[in-house]
């Protein structure tokens, strides 16, 4: 059911989006390198996997997308396993980053030295994306007859 | 089942006996981590409990049942909160009276994580799969990291 799982995606993204508003500002949970980082990657990997138009000629049919005809369900884990790579790999280049920085090297307070902003956000917005992509693929499935 | 049930009762009858024995159940509540971890899992058991079919039963199609699939979540939740709490501890490293609920924010969601995981390992017919270890030992290494970055940062 497709209706089930844009539901269940919806309310755990809106959920942690409250609870950035409400427990912090959503300034510091937004950093451009960081989205830079974990989507390009992404994009890139659909792009080798699936070819480069696969990403508009894609439907998204009940549980799984379908390309001329074809069951697509290794896009997810294209996705899914893209993201958890790129997250792991952008927290090790924020701490190198962060510890060849000149002016304040050893410095893990964001304000003073932003690569630990990248390290930290890099892994957060992967494991954010592998979340939505262990639900699209789980939740939604046993109602199907 | 009444084995089961027995055996879950104890074992939270235990934690919650050794945190009243060594310390204040109060320092073990905190609203926002239980807000993060418990609401979507809360959701999750609603949707799971809606369909059709036992939830310990596989999910047709794919190989684990709902029971493993909270697990699973609840551990990735864990770790995302600990990675909030993280982001909110760096942001405001100067500020010594924000260390304090970032601090609880980023350990108390992963205990809540790694408590409901062990609830519903119980709970359900489960074949333990590497991905929760990794992400269990996972969250210890961040648990293990930051004390240690806070140690030496005073």
């Amino acid at each position: 059911m497709l209706f089930m799982k844009i539901i269940c995606v919806l309310f755990f993204l809106i959920n942690i989006l409250s609870w950035i508003l409400v427990n912090s500002s959503l300034k510091s949970f937004v950093d451009i390198p960081s989205l830079i980082i974990v989507f390009l990657p992404i994009y890139m990997a659909i792009a080798y996997r699936h070819g480069w138009k696969s990403l508009f000629s894609l439907k998204f049919h009940t549980d799984v997308w379908v390309k001329n005809g074809k069951e697509q369900d290794g896009l997810l884990k294209t996705i899914g396993h893209t993201a958890l790579l790129t997250g792991a790999l952008g927290m090790a280049a924020g701490l190198v980053l962060m510890f060849f920085n000149s002016t304040h090297p050893f410095s893990i307070a964001a304000q003073t030295n932003p690569a630990m902003k990248i390290s930290l956000l890099t892994s957060t917005y992967a494991l954010i994306v592998f979340l939505v992509i262990v639900l699209l693929y789980f939740v939604g499935r046993e109602d199907q007859s | 089942m009444i084995i089961k049930s027995f055996s879950i009762t104890f074992i939270i009858l235990c934690f919650v006996l050794t945190i009243l024995f060594n310390a204040n159940l109060n320092s073990f509540l905190d609203i926002p981590s239980l807000w993060f971890v418990v609401v979507p899992i809360l959701f999750l058991s609603f949707l799971g409990n809606k369909g059709s079919g036992s939830m310990r039963n596989p999910i047709k199609g794919r190989a684990i049942s709902w029971f493993e699939l909270i697990g699973y979540v609840s551990v990735f939740l864990g770790v995302i909160g600990s990675h909030m709490g993280m982001i909110n501890l760096y942001e405001n490293f100067g500020d010594k009276s924000s260390i304090g609920p970032a601090f609880a924010t980023l350990i108390l969601t992963s205990f809540y994580g790694i408590l409901i995981f062990l609830f519903f390992f119980l709970m359900g017919q489960y074949k333990l799969k590497k991905v929760a270890i990794y992400f269990v030992i996972g969250q210890t290494v961040i648990l293990i990291n930051n004390m240690l970055t806070l140690s030496f940062g005073f």
